[in-house]
């Protein structure tokens, strides 16, 4: 009898799992509904805000000569690189053979599908004219231009647009054998069962599915692991092209994707933590994957906060009056106190992580997760609105009169347009891999049965 | 080689699957049960033999692999060449068409027609894009799905707890082979 740490039978863990996990899928209760009509409401405020927008132009947000990227863009950049742990986790981890990956990846894999959808709308948003959006497209038409392939916003286009698509496909990829162990699960003839056979494509674990499907998701994971480097850097040369002071530096693309990454991971806890409570998957998302998780932790703050010092020294050893003085004015100027949210946030606070005691607490790592989300947002503020309100002359700084009520009403629509599909994925998908997870048992798990 | 071919894993392009055949189909607990009966039946020459796994399969798919990697990478390949190819082209054609016949080009800041440094960047993100969906249709077209219909043996226990192989073929002569190799249980499947 084939067992695993200790007299477990293989089979007892393997049925515990496929139970555990699809557990998770059964009709949603009360709590489920009341959060969702919460969500929808906000959703619903946030569409008010942008109807109000559309008739009314882009006068309602804060814009002001001369900061015409603020809010909107700051969403945007933080929203995509919400999306990156993901596929960090995912992908990267899977090539590294992170075991500890396992239970937690599927639900940041669709985390960051929705984290793109909502990202993939700020830059629509931020048009004013939404219906003009195709422009942005290379096709035909009739003003006999093409936009210009030597812009980054071009490139933003194809980068965001296949990253959704990529990650879209390897999240369905990954959840085929899934959705066959739902399938087989579900009551037969029941509805349920039939939608899972359908999305499952008929999948029966044979060894010919299986070879070309292991083939498949190793050659899906190398293509995703450029791609999420790819989407932050181009997103950071929508800034470093320009010759902004704040803007215009080489290091933008390896401090975004750091970022990015921090963020992400920041995110993740904060979304599984009251998750594993909720459908009780303890065992499952148990203190080694939080451990784990604020290792990265302290790994992407460390660059972040070397990127926050490299500016800061660069700016004076440039000897660039413009470049020393917009650093001067992030940490004393209008915008100080955004300056010092990110700072504090994203530098000071992590240092906690540096203790296991605090990385294998899972409250604290709620905590700080939090800031990270937090002073991640305000490091974007701060990247797009500070730089632009305080350009190379005195005479071309501007004030940014935001955020209005109609830009925090949109920001908030897109958390609650994140949050509504994240609802609807963790009752719909199974949010942990049961076959993987089967592959190799978590601890607790196994302690627990044995 | 004195061995079987082995049911789906030998026919790369051939044939559809054959109809339904009557066999042997025995559960086990464990990976490394399911692959020794994999050797075991392709030893004693019988055959074909599919094996079922919940968990992605490691020693089973070296027992019937047979060194061929899966085709699924030239799916990857030329897909990805096909995006690069067309990142190039989208930037090329953009930049040296002009929908209106009568006038010339554009130039555009001074720069060659065919600026193409930063057409990399759409070429890289083409070839990921155009190579990672390629990569998923050769994994449903070499795993022949999506399939209406689960295959006469199957049961659902396979993505549950429990490896199976089926074997095709008399089951006078195949229960004692299989029942040597330590299973949980062994049915007769056939058509009904």
């Amino acid at each position: 009898m084939a067992t695993i740490a200790g007299d477990v039978p293989r089979a007892r863990i393997f049925r515990r799992i496929n139970a555990d996990i699809l557990r998770t899928l059964a009709p949603p209760g009360p709590a489920w509904y009341a959060m969702m009509a919460v969500v929808l409401a906000v959703l619903g405020f946030g569409i008010f805000c942008l109807i109000y927008q559309i008739r009314t132009g882009l006068g309602v947000t804060g814009y002001a000569n001369s900061v015409y990227w603020a809010v909107y863009i700051t969403n945007f950049v933080f929203w995509v690189g919400i999306a990156h742990s993901g596929t960090l986790i995912s992908a990267i981890l899977f090539l590294f053979r992170s075991r500890w990956r396992t239970s937690v990846y599927r639900v940041s894999e669709m985390m960051t599908v929705f984290a793109v959808m909502t990202a993939g709308l700020f830059p629509l948003i931020h048009l004013g004219r939404i219906w003009k959006f195709y422009y942005l497209l290379p096709y035909p038409n009739s003003r006999q231009i093409y936009p210009d392939f030597q812009s980054p916003l071009i490139w933003d286009t194809f980068a965001v647009s296949t990253y959704f698509t990529i990650s879209s496909t390897f999240l369905f990829m990954g959840l085929i054998p899934d959705l066959a162990a739902a399938r087989d699960a579900a009551e037969p003839g029941s509805i349920r069962r039939r939608i899972y056979a359908a999305l499952s494509l008929g999948w029966q674990g044979t060894d010919r599915e299986w070879r070309h499907f292991n083939r498949g998701y190793l050659f899906l994971a190398a293509f995703a692991t450029p791609l999420v480097l790819s989407v932050h850097s181009v997103v950071s040369w929508d800034f470093a092209a320009g010759i902004v002071p704040g803007w215009h530096s080489t290091i933008f693309a390896p401090y975004f994707v750091a970022g990015a990454i921090f963020s992400g991971v920041a995110m993740v806890i904060t979304l599984v933590v009251p998750m594993r409570k909720w459908f009780g998957l303890e065992d499952y998302l148990n203190r080694n994957t939080f451990d784990n998780m604020a290792k990265l932790i302290v790994l992407t703050s460390s660059i972040v906060t070397y990127a926050y010092l490299v500016e800061f020294f660069l700016a004076w050893y440039s000897g660039s009056p413009f470049e020393r003085g917009t650093f001067w004015d992030r940490v004393s100027g209008d915008y100080w106190w955004a300056g010092w949210i990110m700072l504090i946030c994203n530098s000071v606070v992590p240092l906690a992580c540096w203790s296991r005691k605090v990385r294998r607490s899972i409250a604290a790592m709620f905590v700080i997760s939090i800031f990270i989300n937090i002073g991640m947002w305000f490091e974007r503020f701060v990247i797009i609105v500070q730089s632009l309100q305080h350009d190379f002359m005195p005479s071309a700084w501007g004030r940014y009169f935001g955020p209005t009520w109609v830009e925090y009403g949109i920001t908030a629509g897109s958390f609650a347009w994140f949050l509504m599909y994240f609802l609807i994925g963790i009752k719909l998908l199974p949010s942990v891999s049961v076959n993987e997870v089967k592959e190799m048992p978590p601890e607790p798990l196994v302690r627990r049965l044995a | 080689m004195s061995a079987p071919p082995v049911a789906e894993t030998r026919r790369g392009r051939g044939p559809a699957p054959p109809a339904p055949q009557s066999g042997m189909l025995a559960f086990y607990e464990d990976e490394e049960a399911a692959a020794h009966a994999v050797a075991a039946l392709r030893r004693e020459g019988a055959g074909p033999v599919t094996a079922y796994s919940p968990v992605p399969p490691h020693e089973i798919l070296e027992e019937v692999e047979e060194q061929r990697p899966s085709v699924v990478r030239r799916f990857t390949l030329v897909g990805g060449l096909i995006g690069v190819a067309c990142g190039f082209a989208i930037g090329a054609y953009t930049g040296v068409a002009y929908t209106n016949p009568d006038v010339a080009p554009l130039v555009v800041a001074g720069r060659p027609l065919v600026a193409w440094p930063p057409y990399v960047i759409i070429m890289f993100e083409l070839m990921v894009l155009i190579g990672g969906l390629s990569t998923f249709i050769g994994v449903l077209v070499n795993g022949r799905l999506p399939k209406a219909t689960t295959r006469l043996e199957y049961a659902p226990e396979f993505t549950n707890d429990r490896f199976g192989v089926f074997v095709a073929g008399d089951p006078s002569r195949l229960r004692p082979i299989l029942e040597r190799t330590h299973p949980v249980e062994v049915r007769e499947a056939r058509p009904s």
